[in-house]
């Protein structure tokens, strides 16, 4: 898991970093929410830490919990 | 911070099952401006907003093996979420006695400071209302003041809030998270750890023009969310309850 974990993440880092670095300091209002919705669509956000916490122990997975005001899904 | 941008959301899809809670009503939450879903967003440092974002990485069984306040650009997002896989391994494992995991912890979370590319640390200054809050309110007590006599008599006093004065948000973190061990997310202080800097923070990104100049008078229309304007929001019939559109998504 270790050694799997470390090389997708270099592999990551190394396809997406370099365009990271050019990201504007700006996005307008409708490619955020273009963002947004592709991430809901792929990604769901449980607002139940215990079922995201046996979800993750099924799946082998570690937990990723956000704190925030507001909602996650349409905006921040 | 960007939970949509690469690599970071590659890196939640494939080794992480997510989850939300909105802490508007918890006595640690901060203030921001109001923005809706089609808000334009802004990239902002790490660890800025720390009162209103936090970000947990844990184990399986709820155990805090990594949290980051505020923002986070996301390849330093990825770079903490393999802090926190080690961690994990940690945790896990039967080789080591529980002594042995907390001594760890620390040591690895201390460790991870100095591992922390370069560009990483200039992405982790303090926002200047940040510096300056910690530096007039808490200059003898903070954890982020690096040199309290530079502040209080500075040299040259344009150089009083320099950033050099203060610590790195990625610095202070760890730093924060190595007076822990392994302790379950229930039990962990969210307000020691989040504590830093102004309650409210608000880049004012929906008031702001594609040239990145702030429409000031539209500004002053946008309501405000978090505890002290939770009433106000409620009687907006909508579900755009959402803050600071600091590259979350």
């Amino acid at each position: 898991m270790k050694s799997k974990f470390a090389l997708c993440l270099a592999a990551l880092m190394a396809l997406f970093v370099p365009a990271q670095s050019r990201q504007p300091a700006y996005l307008g209002g409708q490619t955020a929410h273009d963002r947004i919705t592709a991430m809901a669509s792929e990604l769901h956000w449980n607002q139940s830490l215990g079922q995201v916490e046996q979800s993750a122990r099924e799946q082998g997975k570690m937990v990723f919990w956000v704190h925030m005001l507001g909602s996650m899904t349409g905006a921040t | 911070m960007s939970l949509s941008q690469e690599p970071a959301f590659s890196a939640l899809k494939n080794y992480f099952v997510c989850g939300t809670k909105d802490i508007t009503d918890e006595p640690y939450a901060g203030e921001s401006g109001r923005h809706d879903n089609f808000g334009n967003a802004v990239v902002t440092t790490n660890g800025a907003g720390p009162h209103n974002i936090q970000m947990f990485m844990l184990s399986s069984d709820g155990t805090v093996l990594n949290v980051l306040p505020g923002y986070w650009a996301p390849q330093d997002l990825v770079y903490e979420m393999g802090l926190a896989n080690q961690l994990n391994r940690v945790w896990m494992s039967n080789q080591y006695t529980r002594a042995q995991k907390d001594q760890l912890f620390k040591q690895m979370h201390l460790a991870h400071i100095a591992q922390h590319p370069k560009d990483m640390v200039r992405r982790s200054h303090l926002q200047g209302f940040d510096a300056k809050y910690e530096g007039e309110n808490k200059l003898h007590t903070s954890d982020f003041i690096r040199n309290a006599a530079a502040i209080e008599h500075p040299a040259n006093p344009n150089q009083k809030w320099a950033s050099s004065n203060f610590k790195t948000t990625d610095e202070v973190m760890h730093e924060r998270l190595a007076t822990h061990g392994f302790e379950r997310y229930e039990r962990f202080d969210v307000a020691a750890f989040s504590d830093y800097g102004k309650q409210r923070y608000d880049k004012m990104e929906d008031a702001m023009r594609s040239d990145g100049h702030v429409d000031m008078e539209k500004a002053a229309t946008i309501p405000s969310l978090g505890k002290k304007h939770k009433q106000a929001s409620e009687n907006i019939d909508d579900d755009r309850k959402h803050w600071g559109n600091t590259f979350l998504h």
